[in-house]
């Protein structure tokens, strides 16, 4: 674990609180550097890919699935609850639809498959 | 459990109080009792992992600390500066399901996660902190975003009910998707093991055939590991990606 290591030997020699955030701040920019650019590496050739592409094709479903369910039920409910029978709930359906669609979209959008 | 010509594919799924009286007074059935060996297990491992402490890790120790950078840079990345937070929170959430997903694959062993009861309310505990964090580190601002940046105005009646269905429908995705997969895996491998017990008892033919569904079961068993740990992965990757947009100003 080199975060551990790296900031117990910056801390040995910390006489002042405001020199030590300084380092801190350094250490942490260094570590982020590091692993960021490490995990860049891996997202492209290895693992990661396959895991975020087989992860995705399963979240796309339930989420158009799921907005429509809560566009039922919420619709559903509010009929319930007003005693207006089919309004609310042709309305819901209607936005639910949309939700699911914009939830795929969004889900989408950022992916480089 | 398959019996002759039927096969009960959903009865794996019953609750049943277990460790006798005390179990049955405390209404103290699989599920819990699984829970509670999903974390002994988790905390084992890493307390087990880490008791080392040596520079060159051995496997266990190496094994824990894989998770733990493999969490913490998802965390990190994902999320921001602020992920260092939530990584304890993302932590716990992927490695409990993940322990949940694993344990239900060994026979006798009850799969919690196949229980939308309790996906539900792990999904419903990642949306109230997505929540609870956006007012925290948004405030108010939080409720602009129901209306999308550079839109028509004549259209917000339709667009925020979209929004809000949109942001109400992250739970219900999450809980299903897991409990979704978690019980069609299970539910198939039944019914699988099912066609074994009904072809064998056809004769001799029938047994030469029964050794299909058993091929295919093994099959089944290496795509629920995969599941098993694609789920807690996109559990994780998702509790993430809600947070960053929380923490983002």
């Amino acid at each position: 674990m080199g975060a551990q290591d790296d900031l117990n030997v910056s801390s040995q020699a910390g006489e002042g609180a405001e020199s030590f955030d300084k380092r801190l701040a350094e250490a942490e920019a260094r570590m982020r550097g590091k692993s960021g650019k490490s995990d860049n590496v891996s997202t492209r050739d290895s693992g990661n890919a396959d895991y975020s592409a087989f992860g995705l094709a399963m979240r796309i479903g339930t989420e158009m699935v799921a907005a429509l369910v809560v566009g039922v039920v919420l619709g559903y409910g509010l009929d319930r609850l007003c005693g207006t029978k089919p309004l609310f709930l042709i309305l819901f359906s209607l936005v639910g639809g949309a939700a699911g669609m914009l939830n795929v979209w969004r889900a989408v959008k950022n992916a480089n498959v | 459990m398959a019996a002759g010509s039927t096969i009960d594919a959903l009865g794996q799924f019953e609750l049943h109080p277990v460790l006798g009286q005390i179990g049955e007074a405390l209404r103290f059935s699989q599920s819990p009792a699984f829970m509670l060996v999903a974390i002994v297990l988790v905390l084992g491992f890493l307390y087990i992992g880490m008791r080392p402490a040596a520079v060159v890790p051995g496997r266990m120790q190496a094994a824990a600390e894989l998770g733990y950078d493999f969490i913490h840079n998802m965390a990190v990345e994902t999320i921001g500066k602020e992920g260092t937070a939530f990584f304890p929170f993302v932590f716990a959430l992927f490695f409990f399901i993940l322990a949940g997903n694993y344990l239900g694959l060994i026979p006798y062993c009850f799969t919690f996660t196949s229980h939308i009861a309790v996906t539900a309310s792990l999904a419903i505990l990642v949306f109230v902190v997505s929540i609870l964090a956006s007012l925290k580190y948004q405030g108010i601002k939080f409720f602009a975003h129901f209306m999308p940046e550079g839109a028509p105005v004549f259209l917000a009646p339709l667009l925020i009910p979209i929004e809000i269905l949109s942001f109400l429908s992250r739970p219900v995705s999450l809980s299903i998707r897991l409990f979704a997969n978690m019980m069609a895996g299970h539910v198939l491998l039944e019914v699988f093991a099912g066609f074994t017990l009904m072809l064998a008892g056809l004769g001799a033919f029938g047994s030469v055939l029964a050794v299909a569904p058993v091929v295919i079961n093994v099959a089944l068993t290496a795509l629920e590991l995969l599941v098993g740990v694609l789920q807690a992965y996109v559990f994780a990757i998702l509790t993430c990606i809600y947070l960053r947009e929380a923490v983002a100003h």
